[in-house]
C-alpha cells in the first residue's frame, strides 16, 4: 500500500494555527465581546480547529473521500439528534413566556 | 510530501488498511458517544430557564492552557508517526514519552481545577451546569487516561524495537484515537467553558 503524509512543516504551520485559534478564542471571550459576536467566531474557529485536526493530524486530507464518511455519518446524525429536539426546546421557552 | 509503504491487508474502496478501518469503527462508536452527551448538554442549556456564565465559575486561562497543552500533545504525537515513518527510533520513543508527559500535564492541570473548583461549591451536584461540567470533561479525562496507557505501552514496545519504516500501524492507529480525543476537547472548551 502507498500512503501519503504531510511534512513536519506542515504539522508545524497547522499547530500555529491551532495555537493561534485558541488565542484568538480566549481573546474574545476576555475581551468582553457581545455574546452574540463570540458565540459565532466560537463555533467557527472550534470547528476550524477540529477539521484541521481531522485533515491534517489524522490524514483524512489525504485519505480517499469514502473513508470520510466513515466519522462524516456519526456525526451528521448527532447534529440530527439535535435538531430533532429543538421543537422540545421551543415548546418549553414558549410554555416559560 | 513524503512517500510511505506499508504491507497490510487493504480494505476494498476505502484503500486504507485493516487496521486503521478498525480504528476508525471504534472512533465512530466514540464519535456517537460523545456527540449524545454534547448534544444532551446543548439542548439542556437552550432550554433551561437560567444558565451561570462559564467565566464567573471556570478558570477561562488555566483551561486555554490545558487546551495548549493538549494541542501541543497531538503536535508530538503526529511528529512520533513521522519519526518511525523514517525510521528513527530514538525520535519515537522521545516524542511517545513526550506526548504521553503532555497528556499527564493536562490530566494533572484538570485534577488542579476540580480540586479548585469543588472548593468554591462547584461540585456535581450543585447546578445542571455542574452536572453537565463534571460529566463532559469527566468522561472526557478517562479518553485522556486511557490514552496515556496506551502510550506508555507503545513507547514500551518501542523500546523493544517493535517498530520500524515498514511496520508502524499501532502507532498510526493509536494516533488516530489521542488526535480524536484532542478534537472532543476543543469543542468541549468551546461550548463548557467559553460560550
Amino acid at each position: 500500500m502507498t500512503t501519503t503524509h504531510p511534512t513536519a512543516r506542515t504539522y508545524l504551520v497547522i499547530y500555529g494555527w491551532l495555537i493561534g485559534l485558541t488565542i484568538l478564542e480566549v481573546g474574545v471571550v476576555l475581551a468582553g465581546w457581545p455574546q452574540g459576536a463570540i458565540v459565532t467566531i466560537l463555533i467557527a474557529t472550534a470547528l476550524a480547529k477540529a477539521l484541521l485536526i481531522a485533515l491534517y493530524f489524522m490524514h483524512l486530507k489525504f485519505d480517499r473521500p469514502l473513508v470520510w464518511l466513515l466519522p462524516g455519518i456519526p456525526v451528521v446524525l448527532g447534529i440530527v439528534f439535535v435538531l430533532a429536539l429543538f421543537p422540545d426546546v421551543v415548546f418549553h421557552l414558549v410554555q416559560r413566556m | 510530501m513524503d512517500r510511505v509503504t506499508s504491507a497490510e491487508v487493504e480494505i476494498p474502496l476505502l484503500d486504507i488498511p485493516a487496521g486503521k478501518f478498525g480504528m476508525w469503527v471504534f472512533l465512530v462508536s466514540e464519535i456517537m458517544f460523545f456527540t449524545g452527551l454534547i448534544g444532551s448538554y446543548i439542548v439542556l442549556r437552550l432550554g433551561a430557564s437560567s444558565w451561570p456564565k462559564p467565566g464567573e465559575i471556570l478558570n477561562t486561562p488555566l483551561l486555554g492552557l490545558n487546551t495548549l497543552v493538549l494541542l501541543s500533545s497531538s503536535l508530538t504525537m503526529a511528529l512520533a508517526l513521522q519519526a518511525i515513518q523514517q525510521g528513527r527510533q530514538a525520535a519515537l520513543k522521545r516524542y511517545l514519552l513526550l506526548t504521553a508527559a503532555l497528556g499527564v500535564t493536562f490530566l494533572f492541570i484538570k485534577g488542579c481545577d476540580y480540586v479548585h473548583m469543588w472548593h468554591k461549591g462547584f461540585t456535581i451536584s450543585s447546578s445542571l451546569f455542574g452536572s453537565c461540567y463534571y460529566l463532559l470533561t469527566g468522561f472526557h479525562g478517562l479518553h485522556v487516561l486511557s490514552g496515556v496507557i496506551l502510550l506508555v505501552c507503545l513507547w514500551a514496545a518501542a523500546s523493544r524495537g517493535v517498530f520500524s519504516a515498514a511496520q508502524y500501524g499501532r502507532i498510526e492507529y493509536s494516533g488516530l484515537y489521542w488526535h480524536f480525543i484532542d478534537i472532543v476537547w476543543v469543542i468541549l472548551f468551546a461550548i463548557l467553558c467559553l460560550v
